[in-house]
């Protein structure tokens, strides 16, 4: 610890006296009805995270009960923002708790009127073999007589509440089957 | 005692309090070109000064606090007596655990009582003291856990209103100075994994930020929750079961407070 990081008050000339309020109870302890059941205390805690969605990049400090998010706020502390958050920013909190946030997969056919329910057992092989297949009939490994390997039969577009490692991992993935046409609406 | 008899109590204590802070004078503890080094090189404004108390002033404002405790129930001026005030100022000033020791084996009576009545007969000096840097102290940014102008730990604690900023109150002087939202400000531990916080269901404008490394606490109100503005020491004051809470939870101040601990 830096070592002005605390200075003891005995320290000082002049030193203040510290007592407490807790100083002012004489012993004639409060009736023990009087405090709070401990089942009743609740813990949280908070970190820190920069805001997904454009370039600006402003800190924000989530707050996180029993694993689940319980807010998320400016962060008065970051040197971007000083706790201010536009109005996408603050609303960041919907996109982990929303009522309308699909949480199973939906499947319309094609030509088809009415959405399914799907299993995720389902659609992810059927999306990678559409993906395959769209790439295997598309993919050029030559143009103009130069090695090109790539797809322009796929585009890919990665969306702003992914987070870095997220992104780091889907521009790899595309890349890796021949896309190029990669793109992604935050410039963070 | 209910919790209506103690606040009704404190309330007292601090009207007491402000109306000598309102009254007294005091001299310039520093010049402000000399304060401003010693915030920037983060140095509280009252080390190595040595501010001057009026005996007579503190007798009174003794006596007054005295007939506070009084109305209570509670009989005190054996501290205001044990010894000439002006005598009484410089054992508390100089070698303050030794004349604890012996005010506490003089009256028998508890030690932390008679620290806190001291602390609350001397408050409203250092107080009147530290009024004339309170700009100057947001202006330098101070970023310490410790009070900039008396060196003393932080009380209380509340998020602004406007932007969330946590102001942290000296639990001596009353100054208020603006700390990290995410870091302890007794052991300045700032990992993330080992500093939370709890409040009791169904009052979550209140809550107590703790230190898993130290096992510190500070009691914190959020404006923004409790839809008004808070006055730190009143609700430093009618949030005092949070701090039997956080005894109950094994969260202390008591050494960071008392200077055994670094």
């Amino acid at each position: 610890m830096n070592a002005l990081s605390r200075r003891s008050f005995l320290t000082l000339t002049g030193a203040p006296l510290i007592g407490s309020v807790a100083g002012l109870r004489f012993g004639t302890a409060l009736a023990a009805t009087e405090l709070s059941h401990p089942e009743k205390i609740r813990y949280a805690k908070e970190t820190t995270t920069i805001c997904p969605y454009c370039a600006v990049g402003c800190g924000q400090i989530v707050s996180v009960r029993d694993g689940k998010v319980i807010n998320i706020e400016g962060d008065s502390d970051h040197p971007v923002n000083e706790g201010s958050l536009c109005s996408k920013g603050i609303s960041l909190y919907q996109v982990v708790n929303n009522e309308r946030r699909l949480t199973h997969v939906l499947y319309r056919a094609p030509g088809g009127t009415e959405w399914e329910e799907k299993s995720w057992d389902w659609a992810l092989p059927r999306m990678a073999q559409l993906i395959k297949k769209t790439r295997d009939e598309t993919f050029r490994t030559t143009e103009n007589d130069r090695p090109v390997n790539r797809t322009e039969g796929i585009a890919c577009l990665g969306g702003a509440a992914l987070d870095n490692e997220e992104c780091y991992l889907y521009s790899k993935f595309a890349r890796a089957i021949g896309i190029v046409y990669l793109e992604h609406q935050a410039r963070i | 005692m209910t919790s209506e008899e103690m606040l009704s109590f404190y309330e007292k204590i601090l009207d007491t309090q402000r109306v000598w802070a309102d009254r007294i004078t005091v001299e310039s503890i520093i010049p402000l070109e000399k304060a401003r080094g010693k915030l920037v090189n983060g140095i509280p404004l009252l080390e190595g000064e040595a501010p001057a108390i009026d005996p007579e002033v503190f007798r009174e404002v003794a006596l007054t606090l005295a007939e506070v405790y009084r109305v209570r129930g509670e009989t005190i001026d054996v501290l205001i007596e044990v010894d000439d005030s002006a005598n009484l100022i410089k054992r508390l000033m100089s070698d303050q655990e030794a004349c604890l020791v012996d005010i506490t084996k003089e009256t028998g009576l508890d030690r932390e009582v008679v620290l806190t009545f001291f602390q609350l007969a001397l408050t409203p000096f250092y107080e009147k003291m530290a009024v004339p840097f309170r700009g100057m102290i947001e202006e330098v940014g101070w970023k310490y856990g410790f009070c900039p102008v008396c060196g003393a730990t932080p009380e209380m604690a509340k998020l602004r209103d406007t932007d969330g900023q946590r102001i942290l109150l000296c639990s001596f002087c009353r100054t208020e100075w603006a700390f990290p939202r995410i870091q302890c400000p007794f052991c300045g531990n700032t990992d993330q994994n080992s500093l939370r916080y709890f409040y009791v269901e169904g009052d979550d404008g209140h809550r107590v930020d703790v230190c898993e490394v130290c096992k510190g606490y500070v009691k914190t109100a959020d404006e923004r929750l409790l839809g008004r503005a808070v006055g730190l020491q009143e609700e430093n004051a009618v949030t005092f079961q949070l701090d039997l809470l956080a005894e109950q939870e094994g969260y202390s101040n008591a050494e960071w407070r008392t200077g055994n601990r670094e």
